[in-house]
């Protein structure tokens, strides 16, 4: 719990990350219209893709400052060292990231589908994919993160490695909101969700040994 | 068994045996290869649908299977690396690679070219073409990762732990892209309800796979004794052998 609050402050004193990769994905929305058309009819259904794929690429590009800080100042070693488990360490990181960079444009998410013309009830499933959908992208970021810490090219090498994992989430996540909430994708979300939720903090966690030894 | 693993586990011995398997793959790859193209190429009947574009296939199925199975052996490679902190797996994890990255390319250049004449474009986003990219883009991961943090033996380790998270993601991709695919486009192409091929046909697909097996296996010893010796050369069975 310690470790959560200690999370939270650090984001709250300096809340200009989560501000730049909340502004950075409004600023891409933005482009969408300009690029495409301002036509309402041909950007609503283009709608809950594009802000998937937003969501997607700011949790890809926020995840490596979210560990960058803690392994310069050597808090991640400690972390390793310390008496916490360590996959509760990383699962807590993944939380992190979740509030800094999920959360914000979840909250978002009805002005950016405003922008693009959608309507309420397709906002509403929108929101609900990105509740269900986003905690696994920031427990894949995560591990990413963990892989490329340290290393010369990080950031962009993180995307690389990480985005051809969230394929299913995207999926999922898009195909559910676009049914209108089909059962069906949203168990599978569902299903994925509690696998992540179980499986990647503990990979996470041996990435991280390897992390601090390099 | 133990000792034999042990044995092969060793770069000096796995080096020293398995000299002699190169002009044994060579001569099989270079024969069934030769064979295959040849039989598959010029002998085999042109489909009475496809006509001769059908003659990609002798190419494009078995770097398909070749390029899926690779990954796996990577994967497997990687697994016994971070259990048993073998040296040998952690570069035969390194030097399958680029070949299996190679290999799923060749898969999706032919492929899209059999799909020019086929379905009249060279991409579809069809859930096969769409997992063998995604399958792509994981060797590169690995081979991205392996070159930004260097020869270090951590580097390895993160290496195939990213591996084997991919094996396992695996399945989850095909599936969901299945499902996604089966959602969005009619199935107005099938690879698989084709009618059954005659002998005259998959005779020279199965020689073109087993000769594409015997290559890549090939091509995969002779980079791993390249860099075992390279890992190496301050041993003193390497030293030895340079001065001779």
């Amino acid at each position: 719990m310690m470790l959560l609050l200690r999370e939270l402050k650090i984001m709250l004193r300096s809340p200009a990350g989560a501000i730049q990769s909340l502004m950075f994905s409004v600023l891409v929305i933005a482009l969408f219209p300009l690029a495409i058309t301002p036509d309402p009819d041909q950007l609503e259904p283009l709608g809950i893709g594009l802000i998937w794929v937003v969501t997607l690429l700011s949790c890809l590009l926020a995840a490596d400052k979210s560990l960058a800080g803690d392994y310069a100042d050597g808090s991640l070693e400690q972390m390793v060292l310390s008496d916490y488990p360590l996959w509760w360490v990383c699962l807590v990181k993944s939380m992190a990231h979740w509030v800094s960079c999920a959360l914000p444009l979840l909250l978002m998410a009805p002005i950016l589908g405003a922008m693009l013309a959608m309507p309420l009830d397709r906002i509403v499933w929108l929101m609900a994919s990105l509740v269900l959908g986003s905690p696994i992208l920031s427990l894949f970021c995560m591990l990413g993160a963990m892989l490329t810490v340290g290393l010369n090219q990080s950031s962009a090498l993180l995307p690389i490695l990480i985005a051809p994992f969230l394929v299913p989430t995207l999926i999922l996540g898009t195909q559910w909101a676009t049914t209108g909430g089909e059962a069906f994708y949203g168990y599978m979300l569902a299903a994925l969700l509690c696998l992540s939720l179980v499986t990647l903090p503990f990979a996470t966690a041996v990435v991280a040994k390897i992390a601090v030894s390099r | 068994m133990w000792r034999w693993f042990h044995q092969w586990g060793s770069p000096k011995f796995f080096y020293h045996r398995s000299g002699a398997l190169i002009p044994v793959l060579a001569l099989a790859s270079g024969l069934i290869l030769g064979a295959g193209v040849f039989w598959g190429l010029l002998i085999a009947p042109a489909d009475y649908q496809q006509g001769e574009s059908v003659r990609i296939m002798y190419v494009h199925v078995p770097a398909a299977i070749l390029a899926q199975s690779s990954y796996a052996m990577m994967a497997v490679m990687a697994l016994i690396s971070l259990i048993w902190r073998l040296k040998i797996a952690d570069a035969a994890v390194q030097t399958v690679a680029p070949i299996g990255a190679c290999i799923t390319l060749l898969a999706l250049a032919t492929g899209s070219l059999w799909g020019k004449p086929m379905w009249g474009t060279y991409w579809v986003w069809d859930a096969r073409l769409t997992s063998t990219l995604i399958l792509f883009f994981l060797f590169a991961g690995v081979l991205a990762l392996r070159n930004a943090a260097g020869q270090s033996q951590t580097a390895g380790r993160a290496a195939s732990v990213l591996a084997v998270i991919g094996l396992l993601n695996l399945p989850i991709i095909k599936y969901s892209v299945d499902w996604w695919f089966t959602l969005h486009q009619p199935a107005s192409f099938t690879l698989t309800d084709r009618p059954a091929m005659p002998f005259s046909m998959w005779g020279p697909l199965l020689m073109m796979v087993v000769g594409f097996y015997a290559w890549f296996f090939l091509a995969w010893l002779i980079r791993l004794r390249h860099e075992l010796v390279k890992r190496e050369i301050r041993s003193d069975w390497v030293q030895q052998m340079m001065k001779q």
